[in-house]
């Protein structure tokens, strides 16, 4: 069975929906989104980092 | 040199079924081994994880995956300012460049951490034809010039 390009697939897919969530905003809205965005990575980096260290002990 | 990773990168990195998923491993590989310096933008992956995962937001959980796979590598996360990168991916489009929102945006993220090239998978998207086009409008702003090309042909010395 050939592999997929699902790299390429889903770039495509999360940008469109990226675009579209954004789409009709100013820049400077654009940038308040884009930085409450960010708070939920740094949310899931601590969720791992705590998981992964009550795994570990 | 400076490689910025697309986010077509990250997640072939990610996905061992991946069809690019080999040659990114040895991308990755052969770029640690000659010591050129491997990089994201914050900024930019956030756009794509996140915000891409807007109608549906269980793909929220894919990005722990993601960030464990920019540690084994050892890519560097860096930052820009959200305003500067928003400011600079608009001007591209004012400037005619017809490309998706989100593909413009990794382009400026490229420029603003001064990479020298950017390494994706999507050709279509990523080339030496955009790539100059993008240059010539950062040149007049006093920045980077960028390179743009898939993983492979970088391997390849193209």
């Amino acid at each position: 069975m050939s592999k997929e390009p699902t790299s390429l697939k889903l770039t495509e897919e999360l940008r469109r929906e990226a675009e579209r969530l954004l789409r009709g905003l100013s820049i400077k809205e654009q940038a308040e989104v884009l930085k409450e965005a960010e708070k939920i990575v740094q949310s899931l980096e601590r969720i791992v980092e705590i998981t992964s260290r009550v795994k570990m002990a | 040199m400076k490689v910025y990773l697309d986010t077509s990168v990250i997640i072939a990195l990610s996905l061992p079924e991946d069809y690019y998923y080999g040659d990114s491993e040895l991308f990755m590989e052969i770029a640690k081994r000659v010591g050129h310096k491997v990089v994201v933008c914050r900024q930019a992956l956030v756009f794509d994880f996140v915000l891409g995962a807007s109608r549906k937001p269980a793909r929220l959980y894919d990005i722990p995956r993601y960030l464990k796979t920019l540690e084994k590598h050892r890519i560097n996360i860096e930052d820009v300012d959200h305003l500067e990168l928003l400011k600079l991916t608009a001007k591209y489009h004012e400037e005619g460049i017809k490309l998706k929102l989100g593909d413009l945006l990794h382009y400026a993220a490229s420029t603003l951490l001064q990479s020298d090239i950017i390494a994706s998978w999507n050709e279509r998207d990523f080339n030496e034809k955009v790539a100059i086009k993008i240059s010539e409008i950062s040149r007049r702003m006093g920045l980077k010039d960028i390179k743009a090309t898939t993983p492979r042909k970088i391997l390849e010395g193209k």
